[in-house]
């Protein structure tokens, strides 16, 4: 299986760590992921700038735990830009975020076999 | 794992994902768990679980990370709770942050199982080191306490025993600095019955404790024996055999140990293993009194010799004692105390107060720079006062038991070996103490017993003359030539009869001595009007003063004293 948005080995290991609970986990990331999006988006529209970086370091953060290297990128960038206070340069529709968050979602649901 | 109890790790982590796979982390390496989601949480769980490791999330909403951490520090105390943060941050400020918030160590993502098991695993290992010493500092401060409590009871005890005897009277100056709750020097004065003084300074091997339990005995001794009347020599040589057989080899007490004898102006002095004792003489000069014996408590009895130097010490002149802690002592340029230079100051300096707070002074400056490496140091100045001084300075005396020997006699009669070899004073004055109320009075009865028993053998058996004992050379001459006649005696006895009885003011003690030598001219002796002369002689104006009567019978080798005394009205003075 090749993925080019997921490192391979690092969420095979987590499936492997995680055995019957990796489904659970699967649907557990992406709702969770989900909510932080949809709360960044909240967040850009009514400029709660420091709730924004959390909520992108903590999208970032279980990006990379589970190896989704890409999504993990373009967070990095975009908590660079916020830390940097250039908001206005941040899409208010998160847009690369969210195409890639979508097909990272359906990578993950096909491996957890939901 | 299983010979500890489970270790408990709180994680606190605001993304779920992330919780779910370090909670998993952290579970399969046996611990168990607990789940915040923010600082406020953390704290929270904190207080109700009492965790062992925490890892900590960085970044999290409400409170984050930072805030945490150094809340929980305050809260942990002595306690050593490693905070391992969790992060993705990894720039050097932020992980300045996380160490200045109290953190321990990091964790980056993405989480390595390996990596979190060998971070729990030594940071478990630091815990329970930790804790080990935490109880074995704990045991050790309950142990110190208990043994500072005890060493405060046996402390009372020790100053109980080992009290500072008559070191407060006005002629006296001295300065003890124990290092510990115990000192390894021994510092007692007493007065003796016979109107003295012995004044005992014992520096033991080492110091504290083991010290102070060598010590009590010396002090039993000391003031018991002083009390019965006995002489320096006799006691000197008691608490050498006590020593030699309680203490281990290689402890032993270095001592002075000086008798005064105020109506004589003369000293008596033994000095063992300690520093010179130094004379200050009216005329300048200075006389050191270099140690002639080994320290107390290593030879047998046999072998020990407690024969003192004795000399003329006149009012005015003062004897300086020292425990070897005072070469210790560094002055104002830290030059070390030297025993020579002391002697060197004392020549050219007359004013006692001075040399005094000379000393003192070097005491002080030496704690203040050197505490930890200095040994006790005890020093006394002891000034020859006039008998009158001396004798106005009262001593309580306890006197708790009021039934006693009231009416009674005695009569205890001393052949040649006998004569020579046992000084009877003690015994009688044992035996005059049985007589409440006449303790009180314990100096004059020994006073009268002495002179009496002195004359009797000195005069009336030996032939002495006291006119020898008008110079320095001459006590020594008397006292060879004493020696001489006590070894040759034969055929002679010396009969000591005491009679006691009660009349309502007090009561009245009838001491006779007899002796089988030739007699004296007892009508020569003016008894009425006392010439300095006369001192020395057989001490008849002592007597005289002390007396209700004097009288010589035969050919004057029987002499009948009456003492007569009475009860004391002021509860003050008892």
């Amino acid at each position: 299986m090749s993925i080019e948005h997921l490192n391979e080995a690092q969420i095979n290991e987590l499936a492997l760590m995680l055995g019957d609970e990796f489904p659970e986990f699967v649907r557990t990331f992406v709702s969770h992921s989900e909510d932080l999006i949809s709360s960044l988006k909240k967040q850009l529209n009514t400029k709660d700038n420091d709730a924004f970086v959390i909520s992108i370091h903590s999208l970032k953060g279980s990006c990379r735990n589970i190896g989704a290297e890409l999504l993990a990128d373009h967070c990095l960038q975009i908590e660079r830009t916020a830390r940097n206070d250039i908001f206005a340069e941040i899409d208010p529709e998160l847009v690369s975020i969210c195409e890639e968050f979508n097909r990272l979602q359906a990578t993950l649901l096909k491996l957890a076999r939901i | 794992m299983s010979e500890t109890p489970q270790l408990k790790v709180l994680i606190t982590e605001d993304n779920i994902a992330d919780c779910l796979i370090i909670n998993k982390l952290v579970k399969d390496q046996g611990y168990q768990t607990f789940i915040a989601h923010n600082g406020f949480e953390a704290i929270d769980l904190f207080v109700k679980e009492k965790p062992d490791i925490i890892l900590m999330d960085a970044l999290m909403p409400k409170m984050d990370g930072f805030e945490a951490a150094k809340r929980i520090k305050l809260l942990v105390g002595d306690d050593f709770v490693p905070i391992i943060f969790l992060t993705s941050l990894n720039d050097d400020i932020s992980l300045v942050s996380c160490l200045e918030a109290g953190g321990d160590d990091f964790l980056s993502k993405p989480y390595s199982s390996i990596v979190i098991a060998a971070k729990i695993q030594a940071f478990k290992r630091m815990v329970i080191l930790h804790r080990t010493v935490q109880t074995q500092r704990d045991e050790i401060t309950r142990r110190n306490e208990h043994l500072l409590q005890e060493q405060k009871i046996a402390k009372k005890v020790f100053d109980n025993v080992a009290h500072l005897g008559c070191l407060g009277a006005s002629n006296i100056k001295h300065l003890l600095s124990p290092m510990s709750v115990f000192n390894g020097d021994v510092l007692l004065a007493s007065r003796k019955p016979s109107g003295g003084m012995i004044v005992f300074l014992g520096d033991f091997t080492g110091h504290g404790l083991p010290a102070a339990i060598g010590a009590m005995p010396v002090a039993e001794i000391f003031y018991d024996l002083v009390a019965k009347g006995f002489g320096i020599e006799k006691i000197i040589s008691e608490i050498n055999q006590k020593l030699n057989t309680i203490l281990p080899i290689g402890f032993f007490c270095c001592a002075s140990i000086v008798d005064i004898n105020y109506s004589w102006e003369r000293i008596k002095l033994w000095n063992g293993g300690l520093l010179d004792v130094l004379l200050k003489k009216n005329n300048g000069n200075v006389h050191p009194f270099k140690s002639l014996y080994l320290p107390l408590g290593i030879l047998p009895a046999e072998e020990f010799n407690a024969e003192c130097i004795e000399c003329d010490m006149k009012v005015g002149e003062r004897v300086y004692l020292f425990s070897d802690g005072i070469v210790d002592l560094k002055d104002s340029e830290d030059k070390e105390f030297s025993l020579n230079g002391f002697a060197e100051y004392l020549l050219i300096n007359n004013d006692p107060e001075e040399v005094f707070s000379h000393i003192l002074e070097q005491e002080k400056l030496s704690f203040e720079r050197h505490m930890s490496n200095i040994d006790d140091v005890t020093f006394v100045e002891i000034q020859m006062i006039s008998e009158d001084v001396i004798s106005n300075q009262h001593e309580l005396v306890k006197n708790s038991d009021l039934r006693g020997a009231r009416d009674w006699s005695m009569s205890f009669e001393m052949f040649n070996q006998t004569i020579r070899d046992f000084n009877p004073i003690p015994l009688m004055l044992h035996i005059t103490m049985e007589v409440p109320e006449l303790r009180v009075f314990n100096n004059d009865v020994c006073m009268v017993l002495s002179e009496l028993i002195t004359n009797g053998i000195d005069h009336g058996l030996l032939g002495l003359d006291s006119q020898l004992k008008n110079s320095a050379d001459g006590f020594q001459q008397y006292y060879n030539l004493r020696n001489e006649r006590l070894n040759n005696l034969s055929g002679e006895s010396l009969n000591i009869s005491l009679r006691h009885l009660p009349d309502a003011a007090g009561g009245m003690l009838v001491i006779r001595v007899v002796d089988t030598g030739e007699g004296f001219d007892f009508n020569a002796i003016d008894l009425d009007i006392p010439k300095a002369s006369q001192m020395s002689g057989r001490g008849i104006p002592l007597l005289t003063r002390l007396c209700e009567s004097i009288v010589y019978e035969g050919n004057g080798n029987t002499a009948e004293a009456v003492y007569r005394w009475k009860k004391m009205k002021d509860n003050n003075l008892l």
